[in-house]
């Protein structure tokens, strides 16, 4: 008697029941037979609405825990990778709308600076500004040294490139310039491809990718000086502008001067301003001169002199007052007019 | 003797039986069908058996107005002859007999329960309840039903809150409250509900076929 009620209203699809302890209760028509009113009619399992709604539930949350599990698994696809080298080298994986998936350091520096700073989720950009800027904090960008920024960024073949290589550019300047710490700084896209061999090797893209230029340019290098020096120190024991060595075709830097629209698929390389270990290049043809920034070097008193005149470059003549040579080309199209005053000296 | 006693005790029933049957206020010893009723009622008690699932007031009913029935026909017709129900001997035999009226029974028993099913949801109306209220505010809870429902005894056996009620079609809760001792609360959550059962144990000689399939307590007690 229990499991069974008295029709009291039959509706299109369910009835109202009343059992006979009293209780009402709407319960769907059971299949097949017709629910007239005044009828008894088993109520097939008491609370039927209840119990499919809890499933119900349980499905959708089983639905949704599935799925979150399945795009766990597949949540990073890092539509690119990006890889700074000063002499910490870090990499970073970015998704397809330019945030930072994760961030790894490939060497002990570069997992030191990862350490201190906290880089995901955050626009690349914004990254890579923040290691540029730590790298400083901790004394691996100095003054007085030859510092040298190699950043790679992996890009698809026929791709545009995820994020401009300007803007990366422009972050890694914004946090040199304004610190006088003048820097050479090459921007390599890179196939995916070379990213794996990279890998392989256990080192950064960037100085792997330096480790082929190097092996095309005949310059003798090992991949393990490669791995263990600091850019700028490797630049000077091989005695080579990295700028140099990559940005082999000067017609990039032309266009650039020229303010034409670059092919975005090259790459950045942009020269130090001033060079201490100048004397090395002036051997150079004056084409490649002109191509990565100068390398002339004038005594201090020289120069000092000419940024004197040159009211406008107060900040420079600080520097070269604290002993600092100063170079006169710079390929740096942020400061074009700063360089075609100094192309003007130079040629006085 | 008990049944002598049960009877007398059901003499209302059968007349309103009856009366209802004739269309017309009938009186005991003036009016042929009284008698008639009363002798099918005696009928009933003998002939009830649970399992049929009927309630035996109704049962008895439907006995009654069988008879009357028979008695209407013979005297129009004047037929000596037996209808089917009291005349088993005309060709048909026993089995046949309580097939056929097991058909009936059951046929309008149906009828007779959706009818009153309707006129109790009529009622309700009345009072501004409808079947779709009761389903929301059920008790789902065994105890709170009976608790409930002791609310709604308490008030259709009061005569005066009872009219109050039927005035008003509002519930004296304040009394109710005093009267059972169940928080105002509960039994605003059941208005509905205790309006409903109120009503049904108040007409429950109406209501024969719901009254007693939701085990109230009847008069009619020991149909056999």
């Amino acid at each position: 008697m229990e499991s069974r009620g008295l029709v009291v209203k039959a509706k299109k699809r369910s009835c109202i029941v009343i059992t006979p302890d009293g209780e009402f209760r709407e319960i769907p028509v059971p299949a097949g037979g017709t629910a007239g009113v005044g009828r008894e009619i088993p109520l097939k399992s008491p609370r039927v609405f209840p119990s499919i709604r809890y499933l119900t539930v349980a499905a959708c949350l089983l639905v949704f825990l599935f799925a979150g599990l399945l795009s766990f698994k597949q949540a990073p696809p890092a539509a690119a990778y990006l890889t700074i080298d000063i002499n910490p080298s870090i990499e970073l994986a970015v998704s397809a709308d330019g945030k930072v998936i994760s961030a790894r350091g490939l060497n002990g520096d570069g997992e030191r600076i990862l350490a201190e700073i906290n880089v995901e989720k955050m626009n690349l950009r914004d990254a890579v500004e923040l290691i540029v800027a730590q790298a400083v904090t901790d004394q691996y960008l100095k003054e007085e040294d030859d510092n040298v920024i190699l950043a790679t960024l992996t890009v698809e073949e026929g791709a545009e490139p995820l994020v401009s290589l300007d803007s990366i550019y422009d972050a890694i300047k914004s946090q040199v310039e304004p610190k006088n710490i003048d820097t050479e700084v090459i921007i390599e896209p890179v196939k995916p491809g070379l990213r794996q061999e990279a890998e392989k090797s256990g080192i950064s893209t960037g100085r792997y990718f330096l480790f082929l230029k190097s092996g095309e340019k005949g310059i003798p290098v090992s991949v393990g000086e490669i791995a263990a020096e600091s850019l700028g120190k490797l630049e000077k024991a091989k005695r080579v502008t990295f700028t140099e060595l990559f940005d082999e075709d000067g017609e990039k830097v032309k266009l650039k001067q020229a303010g034409d629209a670059r092919p975005l698929i090259k790459g950045i390389y942009a020269g130090r301003r001033r060079e201490n270990s100048g004397a090395e290049k002036e051997g150079n043809p004056p084409e490649t001169g002109k191509q990565n920034g100068g390398r002339k070097s004038g005594t201090e008193e020289q120069t000092g002199k000419k940024e004197r005149e040159d009211g406008k470059d107060a900040e420079r003549g600080l520097r070269t007052e604290r002993g600092k040579k100063v170079d006169k080309n710079d390929k740096n199209q942020n400061s074009g007019t700063d360089r075609n005053e100094k192309i003007q000296r130079r040629s006085e | 003797m008990a049944r002598e006693d049960f009877l007398e005790n059901n003499k209302p029933f059968v007349f309103k039986a009856a009366c209802k049957f004739s269309r017309r206020v009938l009186e005991w010893g003036r009016d042929d069908e009284l008698a008639v009723a009363l002798i099918a009622f005696n009928e009933a008690i003998d002939r009830y058996c649970e399992e049929s699932g009927v309630p035996f007031p109704a049962f008895a009913r439907i006995v009654i107005n069988s008879r009357l029935t028979d008695l209407r026909r013979r005297e129009s017709r004047n037929l000596t002859a037996g209808m089917p129900v009291s005349a088993p001997e005309g060709g048909l035999n026993e089995a046949e007999f309580s097939r056929a009226w097991e058909i009936y029974l059951e046929e309008t028993a149906a009828g007779e329960r959706e009818e009153e099913i309707h006129e109790f949801e009529k009622l309700l109306n009345d009072y501004g309840v409808t079947f779709d209220d009761l389903v929301r505010c059920s008790p789902r809870h065994r105890d709170t039903r009976l608790s409930l429902m002791l609310a709604a005894r308490s008030l259709a056996e009061n005569s005066g809150l009872r009219e109050e009620f039927m005035e008003k079609k509002k519930l004296p809760l304040l009394e109710l409250q005093k009267n059972t001792g169940i928080s105002r609360k509960t039994l605003e959550r059941g208005r509905k509900y205790i309006i409903a059962m109120a009503l049904l144990i108040y007409r429950r000689e109406d209501f024969i076929y719901l009254s007693s399939y939701l085990k109230l307590p009847s008069r009619f007690e020991g149909g056999k």
